[in-house]
């Protein structure tokens, strides 16, 4: 899934965060209802508890007070003890007392035989009365424990509950204590609670509410607030109801009472939880009981409210997420149209920026990449342009130095006595090199080859110089030693840098082939004669012209054959350099001439210059390369 | 390939100079910086050692004839020694170098150069 910048807030942060809220908002709500619960149910099992015992005590005192008068009346007499167990019934206010006895052991009457004389609640208004020993009851037969019990305690105590099949005919306990003659006990006082008249009265709506149950230290119920079951054997109702976990369970409560405990109870399938407390005096244990679903249900209300609370802060977190978002992306988003702009050219980029953050830093810097670029761009163009001025003036610079030169190309038009051809080629735009001929009127072709030291601009420069100086000196001087050295004379003067030409010069005398040359520092010239052998023709050589002044330079003189060429060129050829830095040499140019020694002058002079070029290919052309062919054919005329 | 220069200026009257490598267009305009700064020391002589000189072009020469044109203006000289024979091609083709100011071997130099440093002596004493 996708999630935008808001997206992924709600989802990693806030999602998380109110998570971890609510759950514990939820369990703290939880633990707060079950705190409660446990606490209430507490306070409520003790005082019940202590309510239950308190009425039986009561009750207990009847018989008490009466085992005390009777040990303080010895002699009273039957009837009078007919009287009193009738008033100890009608006496009780709370009705809880159904029957009241006093009983003698045998041989203490004076018939000599069991007298007990017994009240209880009948039909009537009155308790009637009667001896209970009369109508054949042995209450001294093992299975009466209020009998027995007293007598071996020594002291009053409450029975188990039984049912009493001689005088009350109902479920029943008794407390009996004893009362003595001389230090021994010959009888015992009782009182008889019947037990549904005690279910009646202890387990009002409160108590049925909370699930009252009372049993004995005999593993009996003794009641429950919704059990028929009235001084039933747990072990019975474990078996009626096939779980024998209950009568664990009630010997558990009956160990541990005060105390609480987890368990599935016997009305229900569900697990609750039981508070239970001792009520002394008869030895018992009232509990009460929670269902778990109670303890639930009384979470709920608070469940309720940590979920409300969760869903007000989410709700409030996803609108500051939002907000915060909003402010976060509004900005990069107008960042993002800005580097759409710049991107399509239009660098008038100006972004609102507030504040210190990392957005505002980034917009700053944003602004400040698109004025850069502006800036760049103007001075790209501007450079662009002076790169394409200089370039512009270079072009015409170069026009106007080969607008110097006479035509590459030249024959003897009236007469037929020569060809003559030349080839530029400048390492730069403009160069240093240059080559120049002319007819003069007394029958003489003079020609020249010359090159400026270094190459470009200065060597240009220096070039036109010389050039013009040779221009206007040539006309008046006779010979090529006098020009050389009256242009050296010149070039000598203001020449600081030392920039210096070499140059040879030939005169050819067009009717007889007398040639004439003078040499300033210059590469020989190439002698191709008419049957195809080569010859470097001696010149005794000056110095280049311009570095010593006053040198003179001596004139040589060679005689042309009809049919004969001369190459002169500059050390751009001789020292053309490949790849691998070799130098073409005057043994490549000699080779080159010779392939194509008869060829007319233009083609000897394109073809050595091709080969040239071709031999330094790939590589940087180092230098000017000029070469000039003139070929003499005889004084014609 | 590019130029190296490397310079000896123990013996201050006497700055000497080794090139090595290519002397041309582009290597040239730092020769001639570096000589300016020895010619800042106004030396008896500006040797110039060759030996590991490959090449020389004409803006080469240039710049040796321009030291020379200098010193020569402060009544010094300029000296070359151990030319290889490609440079001294070209130095004879242009033929300005007066002959008395080349020398083949070290020792001829060192000869020279004592012969005028003692000159000197006496001038000054």
């Amino acid at each position: 899934m996708r999630l935008n910048l808001r997206g992924k807030i709600l989802a990693y942060v806030a999602l998380p965060i109110v998570a971890l809220l609510g759950v514990l908002q939820i369990w703290s709500a939880v633990r707060d209802a079950r705190t409660q619960i446990v606490v209430r149910e507490r306070a409520l099992v003790q005082r019940e508890a202590a309510e239950l015992d308190a009425r039986l005590r009561e009750v207990a005192q009847i018989a008490k007070h009466t085992a005390n008068y009777l040990e303080l009346n010895p002699g009273i007499d039957r009837t009078a003890l007919f009287g009193l167990v009738r008033r100890n019934v009608a006496a009780d206010e709370g009705r809880l007392v159904y029957g009241a006895a006093i009983a003698f052991a045998p041989g203490v009457s004076s018939e000599g035989r069991l007298f007990a004389p017994y009240a209880f609640r009948g039909r009537g208004r009155e308790p009637e009365v009667m001896d209970i020993a009369k109508d054949g009851y042995d209450y001294t037969l093992p299975q009466w424990q209020w009998w027995h019990r007293p007598f071996k305690a020594g002291h009053g105590l409450w029975t188990d509950v039984y049912e009493d099949t001689g005088a009350g005919n109902t479920k029943m306990v008794t407390f009996s204590a004893p009362f003595r003659r001389d230090g021994r006990v010959v009888g015992v006082a009782t009182v008889d609670v019947q037990l549904p008249t005690l279910r009646e009265r202890v387990i009002d709506a409160e108590a049925a509410q909370h699930k009252m149950f009372v049993i004995g230290a005999d593993e009996r119920m003794v009641f429950a607030h919704d059990s028929e079951d009235i001084g039933t054997p747990l072990a019975a109702i474990a078996q009626r109801l096939n779980r024998p976990d209950i009568l664990e369970l009630g010997r558990s409560i009956l160990r541990d009472a005060p105390g609480d405990a987890r368990a599935r109870g016997w009305d229900t399938t569900e697990r609750q939880w039981l508070f239970f407390a001792p009520v002394h005096s008869p030895n018992w244990v009232l509990g009460l009981r929670v269902d778990e679903s109670a303890v639930l249900a009384a979470a709920r209300p608070g469940i309720w409210r940590a979920v409300a609370l969760a869903a007000v802060v989410l709700a409030a977190l996803v609108l500051g997420v939002t907000l915060v978002a909003t402010r976060i992306t509004r900005p990069v988003a107008r960042l993002d149209a800005a580097a759409r702009r710049v991107a399509a050219g239009d660098m008038t980029v100006d972004l609102p920026v507030q504040g210190a953050d990392e957005i505002a830093r980034l917009s700053r810097s944003f602004t400040d990449m698109a004025q850069a670029l502006i800036e760049r761009e103007q001075a790209l163009v501007a450079e662009t342009a002076a790169r394409e001025k200089i370039e512009t003036e270079l072009a015409l610079a170069k026009e106007l130095q080969r607008s110097m030169l006479p035509p590459a190309e030249a024959h003897d038009a009236a007469f037929g006595r020569y060809d003559i051809a030349a080839a530029l080629e400048p390492a730069r735009a403009v160069g240093g090199d240059f080559f120049d001929y002319v007819v003069t009127p007394d029958g003489r072709l003079v020609f020249v080859v010359a090159d400026v030291s270094d190459k470009g601009v200065p060597a240009a420069l220096f070039m036109v110089r010389a050039h013009t100086l040779m221009r206007s000196l040539a006309p008046r001087l006779a010979s090529p030693s006098e020009l050389l050295a009256a242009m050296n004379d010149a070039l000598c003067a203001d020449n600081e840098r030392c920039m210096f030409v070499t140059l040879v010069c030939g005169a050819l005398e067009l009717s007889d082939g007398r040639l004439a040359l003078a040499s300033a520092g210059h590469e020989p010239a190439l002698l191709l004669r008419g049957d195809g052998s080569l010859a470097w023709l001696e010149v005794d050589n000056g110095p280049a012209l311009g570095l010593i002044e006053g040198t003179p330079y001596p004139l040589a003189e060679h005689r042309l054959a009809p049919g004969d060429a001369l190459l002169l060129y500059t050390d751009g050829v001789s020292e053309a350099f490949d790849r691998e830095q070799r130098a073409f040499g005057r043994e490549g140019l000699e080779a080159a001439a010779q392939a194509r020694a008869q060829a007319a002058a233009l083609d000897l002079c394109a073809g050595v210059f091709s080969e040239v070029r071709r031999f330094a290919a790939g590589a940087e052309q180092s230098d000017d390369i000029t070469l000039l062919v003139v070929r003499w054919h005889g004084g014609k005329a | 390939m590019s130029l190296t220069i490397d310079v000896d200026a123990s013996n201050p009257p006497f700055q000497r100079l080794s090139l090595g490598g290519r002397l041309d267009t582009s290597t040239a305009p730092a020769l001639e910086k570096k000589v300016d700064e020895v010619l800042a020391a106004k030396p008896l002589a500006v040797v110039f050692d060759l030996q590991a000189l490959e090449y020389i072009s004409s803006a080469g020469l240039r710049a040796i004839f321009r030291a020379q044109k200098a010193m020569h203006a402060a009544s010094g000289e300029v000296l070359i020694v151990n030319m290889q024979p490609a440079v001294q091609k070209v130095f004879d083709i242009v033929k300005a170098l007066p002959l008395k100011s080349v020398f083949r071997s070290v020792e001829e130099l060192d000869e020279y150069l004592d012969a005028m440093q003692s000159k000197v002596r006496e001038e000054n004493r």
